[in-house]
């Protein structure tokens, strides 16, 4: 009885043993190209992983040889690149865990290459997904980064708050919502009171300037209409004042976007540079 | 007994079978492994990686197939100093010394060597396989700033599909339609008019639209006496009128070099979709 046991593991381990020494030279290639990726040899390993690939016949390194190319490529800013690889990875993906790296890989690389729009719809559907119920925490945490990259601070603190999220990002995207501009508003108030959009987003001497020169060629066109000068009424109407009044809309609302973009800029620099917590 | 005895030959046979097997595709770096992986790299458009593969295979297997691959990658990679001088490597003995020459005479092209393609042609004119570069120095010359060669040469170097788009390429380097800066100025002297003649529609009705306002309203100020508005308006026409005329002679080089980029891309293009009239090996196929 034993024996037939003993004689049973003794094959069973032959066997075994045969289909690893098969698998090993992948594995070693693997490792190979694992230092490469660790030595910040980025360019090697991609080379090493191709290699990988082309002679794994069976598709054993399939998926953690495209990760790990998309890996590279991202770290090289290569970008639409580990897109490709991930998109791979993720076509060969065994496992819904394999999957959800490959898709959350995706998703951070879009927020990183500046396709929000993108990125937020992959989390969407994501969502949905009842398999990637086990990470939902952790698509909100990446929905609250999409929306800082659309500059949608309300909608990221919300997300970041109500997930009981990083403390660092629901104070960045706090302070980002009160400072925001609305470019809307911007302009609606200049069409109102020429220059009062400049006033809202602190342009003071701007918007005093353009109440002068609205006032003032105003005045010029009135005067000539009350004194019966239609043509000089016209004229003026249209060559002056009309431009200083259009020019103070769109003026106010160039104005909030700059505003607007220099807060992304600062709290971009700050997440770059002083945020410790994981980054896409 | 006997079936155990059996199943242990066929288990050790089949390790070594494997083991065979796993001897021949363990070395990935052995240099049959290295000269698929390089074409799969090539073929799949990794051009800077295959370049290096090539050259690393290259001190083991010193064949002109692997050299000129590598030289085609590099070339594909627009490293053309590296590729030039692998390809100028070739002896005439060598099966590839017709496909590297030609390769040499697309780099002088691709650099814009014109006088330097014509000259290295002349060398080869008579050879065999450099029928085709004719085509290329004749595009050449389309591209380059010197004079023309006669129109029959053309005719009698490009086939008649060729000849189509080559005879219009003639026709602009014979006469472009440049535009003329005084024609551009005097033409201004009616308001718009210069900025219509450089094919600025908007400009030119809006430069006319402006300065016949702006005259009008100081004509009607100095009729009603007011002076200063009517100096006022005067100079606004005037500043109006002046620069219209700058502006309609200062469009004149953009519109002529717009036309001269634009001639530049369509020749270059054309080149392109003949394969810069070389033969392919037809590695990928």
């Amino acid at each position: 009885m034993y024996k037939g046991i003993i004689k049973t593991a003794c094959y069973f381990f032959l066997l075994l043993s045969n289909y690893s020494v098969c698998q090993s030279y992948l594995q070693d290639q693997f490792d190979l190209a694992d230092s490469l990726y660790k030595n910040e040899k980025y360019f090697d390993c991609i080379t090493e992983l191709k290699r990988l690939k082309y002679f794994d016949s069976t598709k054993a390194f399939s998926y953690s040889s495209n990760m790990m190319i998309g890996d590279c490529y991202k770290k090289g800013a290569k970008y639409n690149e580990a897109v490709n690889y991930y998109t791979m990875a993720d076509i060969v993906a065994s496992n819904s865990s394999d999957v959800y790296k490959a898709k959350i890989s995706i998703v951070r690389t879009n927020i990183l290459r500046d396709q929000p729009g993108m990125a937020l719809m992959q989390l969407e559907r994501m969502d949905r997904d009842p398999a990637f119920t086990p990470h939902l925490k952790d698509i909100t945490y990446w929905k609250g980064w999409t929306f800082m990259r659309m500059g949608e601070w309300q909608k990221a603190n919300i997300v970041f708050i109500n997930y009981k999220l990083d403390t660092a990002l629901i104070n960045i995207t706090a302070m980002a919502k009160d400072k925001k501009y609305f470019p809307v508003k911007a302009k609606l108030l200049s069409v109102f009171i020429p220059g009062a959009g400049q006033f809202y987003t602190g342009n003071y001497v701007s918007g005093v300037l353009s109440l002068a020169w609205n006032v003032l060629c105003g005045y010029y066109t009135i005067n000539a209409f009350n004194s019966s000068r239609v043509f000089d009424g016209l004229v003026i109407g249209n060559l002056l004042w009309l431009r200083f009044y259009s020019g103070n809309i769109s003026n106010a609302e160039e104005y909030a976007i700059e505003k607007n973009n220099l807060l992304y800029n600062i709290v971009f620099t700050y997440l770059e540079q002083e945020y410790t917590g994981l980054k896409p | 007994m006997r079936f155990n005895l059996f199943l242990l030959f066929i288990i050790l046979f089949s390790v070594e079978l494997f083991s065979q097997d796993s001897v021949k595709t363990v070395n990935l770096l052995e240099v049959n492994n290295r000269i698929k992986f390089a074409d799969y790299l090539f073929c799949s458009k990794d051009y800077l990686r295959a370049a290096e593969e090539y050259l690393q295979i290259y001190p083991y297997k010193k064949t002109d197939t692997i050299k000129y691959k590598a030289a085609l990658s590099y070339l594909k990679n627009e490293d053309y100093v590296t590729s030039y001088s692998i390809f100028s490597n070739f002896r005439e003995k060598s099966l590839f010394y017709i496909q590297a020459r030609q390769n040499m005479f697309k780099i002088f092209f691709l650099n814009k060597q014109y006088p330097l393609l014509e000259s290295e042609y002349e060398v080869d004119k008579k050879k065999s396989g450099f029928e085709n570069v004719q085509k290329l120095v004749l595009s050449g010359k389309l591209l380059a700033a010197d004079k023309l060669p006669e129109y029959d040469v053309y005719k009698n170097s490009f086939g008649d599909k060729e000849l189509e788009k080559v005879s219009c390429f003639y026709k602009f380097r014979q006469s472009p339609p440049v535009k003329s800066k005084l024609t551009a100025g005097l033409l201004s002297l009616f308001p718009g008019l210069g900025k219509v003649y450089v094919e600025q529609y908007g400009d030119g009705i809006t430069a006319f639209l402006a300065t016949s306002a702006l005259t009008a309203l100081a004509v009607t100020n100095f009729n009603a006496n007011h002076s200063f508005r009517g100096w006022l308006f005067s100079g606004l026409a005037a500043a109006f009128y002046g620069g219209s005329i700058y502006g309609s002679v200062a469009a004149v080089p953009i519109y002529n070099a717009k036309i001269y980029f634009d001639f530049n891309k369509s020749v270059n293009s054309f080149i392109e979709e003949n394969n810069y009239f070389l033969s392919d090996y037809g590695f990928c196929k």
